[in-house]
């Protein structure tokens, strides 16, 4: 059963891969998100509105930078532009790496909250998650927000 | 074109397709025009529609923005933040009013008109609702409430917004929660949408008025009044929500877009224009191209042909023509048939004007003749006639009947020169050429002209210049013709002075030339040029004066061109006015190596044959059939048949003929060709067919010789030429019948076929025509002149005794053999007696017999008088 599972996931990759190859290549270069990014948690808005409901610890990174964070940003946010993001500046937000951290930025396309996970990645945080939709799609979702 | 028809020219026709297509375009481009203005304004509405769609959407976007804006201020304040929390109404209350009027009495874009908390389970807590248009109202819109009170979970976290209607008239609701993630109170605005609109009309550029479902007007821009009208304004609906009960504005829009309708005014009439000038052009073009393509080239044939019809002279005038358009395939056509046309009319000018020459000739020719055969037919009757009539004198007599043998013979000289010529027209004389006696030939034209020159007291030689041939091969009869038509018009036309007829040798050209010269009236050379001409004399009065046919030098020279060699046998004459004429031709006398040329007279003369065989006293024994329509004819020949002692039975035709064969078979039948009820021809076919085996001769008077050859192929034995030549018939009785062989007294023939006059320049003497034709009968003639006293006296003692019987076998005796001698005067004066005797007025006989007397006397004389008696021929 195991080993099933592995090759289920293994095609699944694949395919989304190939989903993604196919649909940059047909993009012709222009520069898209990725989905998901291995060893990362996507989440949607309704799942991060959950989350911060439930979970009190949980740490939530606002990617962007100054200008884009005074149109609005998600209540208990942390202001961490991902041009300021290093290992460094990581640990004096969040306490241990094994904390939930999530990322986001202004939407899907604006691609800061992507390089702040992987910059968290590659400083061995455990439970990042990646909220692509972004500021935009919480704040037309309703989901209150602070200014 | 007909004048008559009502058609119309193709011009006109071009004239109405052009007039039909420049309405049709016209037509076309109204239409055009005004599809294109419907489409136009119909976009046009279409994009102002949408336009306000849009622009409605986006400030109704904005509306909702700014009012999150606004409630996410109002919680993020601390104040009322704190004061929320602390659950005093009064102080809530105090809040909400202060904010209220805060916001209300702002002049932006949000004209709040209620504000309210409530609690999380929607129990209100606090509300300050200031609206001018429905102040009494104290509940907050409905859908937006109970849409929050069903909400679960996280939902209960997002901020609701939407239009809620009151009294139809639409407002903008807002709820979002107090307290974030956690709220603890929700907080509910309300707002009156209109201070959104007025941007929209800049944006639009047009005059709009916005109306609530209910008619009530919610916003109008300034211009609206005036520019407004019920053709110009666009109207429609605009649905505030996604939902289906969605509160709904009336849009109306003004489109008065005065530039745009002139634009497409001016843009349908161009439109207009250009194609009706395109049609307009188009057809001109096209009326142009077939004017000149079509009704020019058409236009001109017509008036070549109208032309035509005016001068045939323009008949070949060629049309000009190029390229290969049917109408100038026509061009061509009708040019080549103009060539045509005209080629074959000057044939047919020509053909017609040779037709009037040739009629004109003939009718001149017939005019002629009818002259010439009248004249001497006139004189045959008239003369006749006195001999019918009364008793006429032994001069009388003579003279009659001379004239009416001259006459006669003259009138056969015109007919032979008409069946010669129609023979020369119809190209079918025809030559048959023989070895003859050049001398013996001479003889001959010497025997038949010299008299009758001699009697007009002219002298007539004919010279020898040796070497001359023997005997040459040539035709006859033709040859005989020539001469004697040619010493005939020398003898005419002179009147003192010679004739002389020249005959030589030349060795170079092998030719016997032949020339006739004479002392005579000559001709000028105008008229030497049209004497051979058919039917012409030298002059029309000649005719009148001399008479003659005018086709013997036509004939003569057509003959001499047959005789003589191709390019030396031509007639050609010399002649002097007033001084007289030589006529001169040649003739081909056969061939050069078989040519015995003689040197003198003796080797030259060759004896006659004696074909005049006057003293050949055939007698013969047989029957003869005579089938003859003419009873004339009968009489004569059958006459002559039983003088010969054949005895003779007739027929008048064919058919009894035919009868009479049937009962008995005749040593000869002599057969007229043309005879009615049945011809010669036919019965000679149906006799042979009936195996009848005896002997039959044809009688002609057509010497054709397919005539010849029709007698010939119907089974005939010989055929024999009318007027019979007595010679001819005699070697066919001789042929045919049993001759005897008898004395020369029983032998009597009447010489009615071939009478002579005794010629001589003196009245006193007579010569025998025999002896003037050969001098070697002069012995014969003495004997018979020793005889003639006893003939005379048998015949007065005949009278005397009162012996008729004697009398007039004596007369009759004397008769035939009188004439036979040569003294056709004792014929002449035989038949008077016979005549007599046959009226038996006996006592008119002495005087004839003193007339017998004195004839007696007269030959006596002539034979005493060897001169006078030679004959002509004086040789060189």
């Amino acid at each position: 059963m195991q080993f099933i599972n592995k090759q289920i996931l293994f095609n699944l990759f694949l395919f989304s891969t190939l989903v993604l190859s196919s649909s940059l290549s047909a993009s012709e270069g222009k520069k898209e998100m990725p989905t998901t990014v291995s060893g990362v948690e996507t989440i949607t808005s309704d799942q991060l509105a959950t989350m911060l409901i439930e979970n009190d610890d949980l740490i939530v990174i606002d990617a962007r930078i100054k200008k884009g964070r005074s149109k609005g940003f998600i209540e208990s946010s942390t202001h961490l532009a991902d041009v300021d993001t290093n290992c460094d500046t990581l640990a004096k937000v969040i306490p241990n790496k094994q904390r939930a951290v999530v990322f986001y930025c202004t939407s899907s396309k604006c691609g800061r909250s992507l390089n702040s996970v992987s910059i968290a990645l590659k400083c061995d945080y455990k439970k990042i998650y990646w909220f692509r939709d972004g500021f935009n799609v919480w704040k037309s979702s309703g989901y209150p927000f602070k200014k | 074109m007909h004048p008559t028809h009502k058609n119309f020219s193709i011009r006109t026709y071009l004239y109405i397709t052009v007039t039909l297509m420049g309405i049709l375009g016209l037509l076309l481009a109204l239409a055009t025009g005004n599809i294109y203005r419907e489409v136009t304004l119909n976009n046009n509405q279409q994009i102002i529609t949408n336009l306000v769609n849009r622009q409605l959407t986006q400030l109704s976007d904005s509306l909702a923005e700014e009012m999150r804006e606004l409630a996410t201020s109002l919680i993020s304040e601390n104040e009322f933040s704190h004061k929320t929390k602390s659950n005093n109404k009064n102080v809530i209350q105090d809040l909400l009013t202060k904010q209220f009027q805060r916001q209300f009495s702002d002049e932006g874009q949000i004209k709040l008109t209620g504000i309210a908390i409530y609690s999380v389970d929607f129990s209100q807590i606090q509300n300050v609702i200031k609206d001018d248009k429905a102040p009494e109202r104290n509940i907050a819109c409905k859908k937006l409430l109970t849409e929050a009170t069903t909400r679960t979970g996280i939902h209960k976290t997002k901020t609701y917004f939407t239009y809620c209607n009151y009294k139809n008239s639409p407002y903008f609701a807002l709820l979002t929660p107090i307290g974030g993630l956690r709220p603890y109170a929700f907080l509910y605005l309300e707002s009156d949408p209109s201070p959104v609109f007025p941007p929209l009309r800049n944006s639009i550029g047009l005059p709009i008025q916005i109306m609530t479902d209910n008619n009530k007007l919610m916003y109008e821009s300034d211009e609206w009044e005036e520019s407004h009208t019920n053709q110009n304004t666009i109207s429609f609906d605009y649905a505030l929500t996604q939902e289906t009960d969605s509160p709904k504005l009336q849009i109306n829009v003004a489109n008065n877009n005065k530039s745009l309708n002139m634009k497409l005014e001016k843009t349908r009439n161009a439109v207009m224009l250009i194609a009706l000038l395109v049609t307009l052009i188009t057809a001109l073009i096209i009326t142009w191209i077939i004017q000149k393509t079509v009704v020019t080239p058409i236009r001109t044939l017509s008036d070549q042909l109208k032309s035509l019809k005016i001068d045939r002279k323009q008949l070949g005038k060629r049309v000009s023509v190029s390229g290969n358009s049917e109408v100038n395939i026509l061009a061509s056509e009708f040019n080549s048939m103009t060539v045509e046309l005209s080629e074959a009319y000057s044939e047919l000018e020509i053909f017609a004007k040779k037709e009037k020459n040739s009629n004109d000739a003939k009718s001149a020719f017939l005019a002629n003749m009818t002259h010439e055969i009248r004249t001497p037919l006139t004189a045959i009757i008239g003369f006749s006639k006195v001999l019918q009539s009364g008793n006429p004198s032994p001069e009388k007599l003579k003279k009659s009947t001379n004239i009416i043998v001259k006459n006669s013979e003259h009138l056969l000289q015109i007919i032979n020169d008409i069946l010669d010529l129609s023979k020369i027209e119809e190209n079918m004389l025809e030559i048959s050429k023989n070895e003859i006696s050049l001398y013996q030939l001479l003889q001959d034209v010497n025997n038949i002209i010299a008299q009758s020159i001699l009697d007009k007291k002219l002298s007539f030689v004919i010279h020898y210049t040796y070497p001359l041939p023997k005997f040459i091969t040539t035709d006859e009869i033709r040859l005989k013709q020539i001469l004697i038509n040619l010493l005939a018009n020398a003898k005419k036309f002179t009147d003192k002075g010679h004739v002389y007829l020249y005959a030589s040798y030349t060795t170079e050209s092998n030719t016997v030339n032949f020339c006739v010269e004479d002392t005579g009236i000559g001709l000028s050379s105008s008229q030497q040029k049209t004497i051979f001409n058919a039917f012409t004399q030298a002059d029309s009065s000649t005719t009148k004066k001399f008479g003659g046919t005018g086709l013997g030098l036509s004939i003569s020279r057509i003959l001499s061109q047959k005789l003589g060699h191709e390019e030396n046998g031509e007639l050609v004459v010399k002649s002097e006015l007033g001084h007289g004429s030589q006529f001169s031709f040649s003739i081909d006398p056969g061939e050069k190596n078989n040519l015995t040329l003689c040197s003198d007279l003796n080797s030259f003369i060759v004896e006659d044959e004696l074909e005049y065989d006057f003293d050949n006293q055939l007698q013969v024994s047989g029957n003869i059939l005579l089938v003859e329509d003419t009873i004339d004819n009968q009489e004569l020949i059958g006459t002559i048949l039983k003088d010969v002692g054949a005895s003779v039975s007739y027929a008048n035709n064919g058919q009894e003929a035919l009868d009479l064969c049937q009962e008995e078979v005749f040593d000869l039948i002599l057969m007229d060709m043309q005879m009615p009820i049945m011809g010669g021809l036919e019965a000679v076919t149906t006799l042979r067919s009936r195996d009848y085996n005896g002997a039959i001769v044809m009688l002609t008077a057509n010497a054709f010789e397919k005539e010849k050859q029709a007698c010939i192929s119907a089974g005939c034995d010989n055929f024999l030429m009318k007027p019979l030549d007595i010679n001819a018939l005699f070697d066919n009785i001789e042929k045919y019948l049993t001759p005897l062989d008898v004395s020369l007294t029983s032998r009597s023939i009447v010489s009615t076929i071939s009478p002579e006059k005794n010629t001589t320049l003196d009245d006193s003497i007579i010569v025998s025509t025999i002896i003037t034709k050969n001098g070697k009968f002069k012995n014969l003639v003495e004997i018979f002149a020793q005889k003639l006293p006893d003939f005379i006296r048998h015949i007065s003692e005949a009278l005397d005794k009162n012996d008729i019987e004697q009398l007039t076998q004596h007369v009759h005796q004397l008769k035939g053999v009188g004439g036979n001698y040569g003294f056709i005067m004792i014929t002449d004066v035989c038949i008077i007696i016979e005549d007599k005797i046959h009226e038996k007025e006996y006592g008119d006989i002495p005087p004839c017999i003193d007339e017998l007397q004195s004839i007696y006397a007269k030959i006596i004389a002539g034979l005493d008088h060897p001169s006078e008696s030679s004959n002509n021929i004086k040789p060189k």
